[in-house]
């Protein structure tokens, strides 16, 4: 899974931490504000890719969603964690922008020609680079709804009834979007030329 | 024993079940493994699976560059600062119910409550009791929305309210906070109160109470004359006494009825058993008993009366477990009409906790109407910003809504200039940032025009200063104008100073000036000198150097 089991200790106090931060920024301190929109910057990037991709619209969608995060800090109770609290925020926004501009929003990674071109030499950290970007294009093919789904589950190891609660649908709809997510993925990635290479498949 | 072999859809099913937070059996994790290492494709997909997994604090495989996640940082918390920064009186129209005096400023800042809090419940029927309330109301009276959560235990919030209900001689409207210990007056209707992890109480008619917070976990509602039902959810670790006429009923997770006739309390009992305090001992009442302490009578309720508390326990659960949306629209100018499935809602600007779905939004003033259709999903925040450029004249009339429930005290009246307080800029910068965003370069200059030109010296103008200053550069090809930009910033300084400097420079560099871009770089330096463009700096100043020299 894609957190860390901290110890109840360490957890209380992290909440407690995370809550003074919070509040703290919410009355107008900047450097507390600065401090989460940092530790969140690449969370909120990382989900933000795989939901809206990753071009010049990316990087402005990352911040509004930190700067939608920040306006609602007064709002954290801390009954989650923080980071938990603001995927919430950050699917929310980020398919709130997806569903208005999804025209202009195209689901395009714009580096990865420049990756490919690294050749076969090049090592494990480019080609998992390329293998991201790529799949970040291919989630792009399945619906809004699977793609939240799926990204959340597979991104940050939120189990069903998790973003279930977090998107508001029902568990076994949750699980049937993770279901068909992965059925339609596995077709698109065992027929990208780019990925299967890469990957150790045989064309 | 040989193992059980599966398929790709079997795996799925297995990892889904995983996905589900279920552990598979021994048997379904060998079967699993046995799957990927045959089948080519599900193995693919793990491994690509595998590379885009986030780890908190681990290095992302391929990071933002530093630049860019610092110039995200720094202008998130400028605009967030900018907008959350308002003037005071901004928010003067708050009241405090705690302060029961005039309005005034609230007394923390980034308070979240501004403006007039509504609750609409889920079901229909519930939305059309209050907003019809609501119309009334916001004619004039207390409007209490301040929402401390440092304090929120020594509060309550009005989920449901009457026109008729009072605190301290001011209107409880729905949404409010009711300040603990001190009376509740309900002269008709029903007023309902959350008391907290799902508990509510709903006061009748003709009801006095007060309701108080002994300690943690404990809500006390004292009924001095009325009546009261209580809904306490079991396993919540909630307990609620309520006390009348000398009577005291604590419960856990139950829904019962105390009133008092006269001086005499009654308990009618709906789910589980209610044990009841009174002078002369301690008296259970059961699901369905309704005993008269009194008289020391135990009956049963009857079915009308069981059919009633039924009907009562579902509107309260409706309204203990209802996730509104909270909708907020501004206007520039302010003041403008706002309907919701043509239900009047208020004037700009307005904050509302509305049931979600489909709804029609129409924001109106003088001859300007412009209207939206919002897919309100449940505890959501939905803004809405509108700009109605052709209001209409002094003299023309409002909408008919407006008329209809304003007409005693109107918040602004007809034809009243726009009202500075309400966050205008704060709407002009969202919309500056939409039209950059849909690459409307020339819209959105003008929109940060408008900002510096109707806020001047507001944080709102210096953060659209650096904003238009990039524009003017890079899309508007006006190096002149984004360096006048940039420099006007420099002289008031802020939190985005080194990217206004950084635009300065690359204003001198498009524009040939040499001599004062070289001391705007060793200025740069000097000023930022762990940045991640000084080495660049030192760069092109090494250049300027280079081509100046014989």
């Amino acid at each position: 899974m894609g957190r860390s089991e901290p110890t109840l200790q360490a957890s209380t106090a992290r909440h407690r931490e995370d809550l003074r931060l919070a509040r703290a920024a919410s009355l107008g301190d900047e450097a507390a504000a600065t401090k989460i929109a940092q530790r969140l910057l690449p969370r909120v990037r990382s989900t933000v890719r795989y939901l809206a991709g990753d071009g010049p619209d990316g990087a402005d969608l990352v911040q509004d969603v930190l700067v939608e995060i920040l306006r609602s800090l007064g709002a954290f109770e801390g009954r989650s964690s923080l980071e938990t609290w603001a995927d919430r925020i950050t699917v929310r926004v980020a398919m709130k922008r997806l569903r208005r501009d999804r025209k202009r929003l195209s689901l395009e990674v714009h580096d990865v020609d420049a990756l490919q071109a690294l050749g076969p030499g090049a090592d494990r950290q480019a080609q998992t680079a390329i293998v991201q970007a790529r799949l970040a294009t291919l989630l792009g093919q399945l619906t809004e709804q699977r793609r939240v789904a799926f990204v959340l589950h597979v991104v940050h190891g939120y189990t069903a009834p998790e973003i279930a609660r977090m998107t508001g649908s029902p568990v076994n709809t949750v699980r049937d979007r993770i279901k068909h997510a992965r059925r339609k993925l596995r077709e698109l990635v065992a027929s990208d030329p780019v990925l299967v290479p890469l990957l150790g498949g045989e064309p | 024993m040989s193992r059980r072999r599966i398929d790709c859809r079997a795996a799925d099913a297995i990892w889904v079940r995983r996905a589900s937070g279920e552990i598979p059996s021994q048997a379904e994790s060998e079967a699993l493994a046995d799957h990927l290492r045959s089948c080519q494709r599900c193995r693919m997909l793990t491994a690509a699976l595998e590379t885009v997994r986030y780890e908190d604090g681990a290095p992302p495989v391929e990071p933002m560059d530093e630049v860019t996640s610092r110039r995200i940082v720094a202008r998130a918390v400028a605009q967030a600062m900018a907008l959350e920064s308002e003037p005071l009186q901004d928010t003067g129209d708050i009241w405090d119910s705690r302060a029961g005096e005039e309005p005034r400023a609230p007394a923390a800042r980034g308070l979240k409550g501004r403006g007039l809090l509504l609750a609409v419940a889920g079901a229909a029927g519930l939305a059309v009791i209050v907003v019809s309330n609501l119309v009334g109301h916001r004619g004039g009276g207390p409007r209490a929305v301040v929402e401390d959560r440092a304090t929120r235990q020594e509060h309550f919030v009005a989920l449901l309210s009457p026109r008729a209900a009072r605190q301290d001689g001011h209107l409880v409207a729905a949404g409010n906070t009711l300040a603990a210990g001190r009376e509740v007056q309900v002269s008709r209707g029903q007023l309902a109160v959350a008391l907290g992890r799902g508990a509510v109480v709903e006061f009748g008619p003709a009801t006095r109470a007060i309701l108080r917070r002994p300690g943690p976990g404990l809500a006390e509602v004292q009924l001095l004359a009325g009546s009261a039902q209580v809904l306490v959810p079991p396993g919540r670790g909630l307990r609620v006494a309520l006390n009348a006429g000398g009577a005291r009923a604590v419960v856990v997770g139950t829904f019962f009825r105390m009133w008092l006739e006269g001086d005499c309390p009654k308990v009618a009992v709906l789910h589980g058993i209610v044990a009841v305090q009174a002078r002369d001992g301690t008296r259970q009442v059961a699901s369905g008993q309704l005993l008269d302490l009194c008289r020391g009578h135990m009956l049963a309720m009857g079915p009308e009366r069981a059919r009633d508390m039924g009907v009562a326990e579902d509107k309260l659960h409706l309204l203990a477990t209802s996730r509104g949306t909270k909708l907020i629209v501004e206007s520039i100018p302010s003041g403008a009409a706002v309907t919701l499935d043509g239900v009047f809602l208020g004037r700009t600007p307005v904050e509302a906790l509305v049931s979600p779905g489909h709804r029609k939004l129409r924001v109106s003033l003088g001859g300007a109407a412009t209207q939206e259709y919002l897919s309100l999903e449940p505890g959501s925040l939905e803004r809405r910003s509108f700009v109605l450029e052709q209001v209409a004249p002094p003299s023309s009339a409002g909408s008919g809504h407006v008329s209809r429930g304003r007409t005693a005290r109107p918040r602004t009246p007809r034809g009243k200039a726009p009202n500075p307080r309400d966050r205008a800029w704060a709407i002009l910068l969202r919309q500056a940032q939409d039209l950059r965003r849909r690459h409307e370069w020339q819209k959105a200059a003008r929109a940060y025009r408008a900002i510096l030109r109707r806020f001047p010296g507001t944080r709102a103008a210096q953060v659209a200063r650096v904003s238009l200053g990039y524009l003017e550069l890079e899309h508007l090809g006006r190096p002149t104008a984004a360096l006048r930009h940039f420099r006007a910033y420099l002289a008031r300084g802020g939190g985005l100073a080194e990217e206004a400097a950084w635009g300065e420079i690359r204003c001198l560099r498009a524009l040939g000036r040499g001599a004062e871009e070289r001391r705007a770089l060793v200025r740069f330096l000097a000023r930022h000198p762990d940045s991640l463009r000084a080495s660049t700096a030192r760069k092109w100043l090494q250049e300027l150097g280079a081509r100046s020299s014989p």
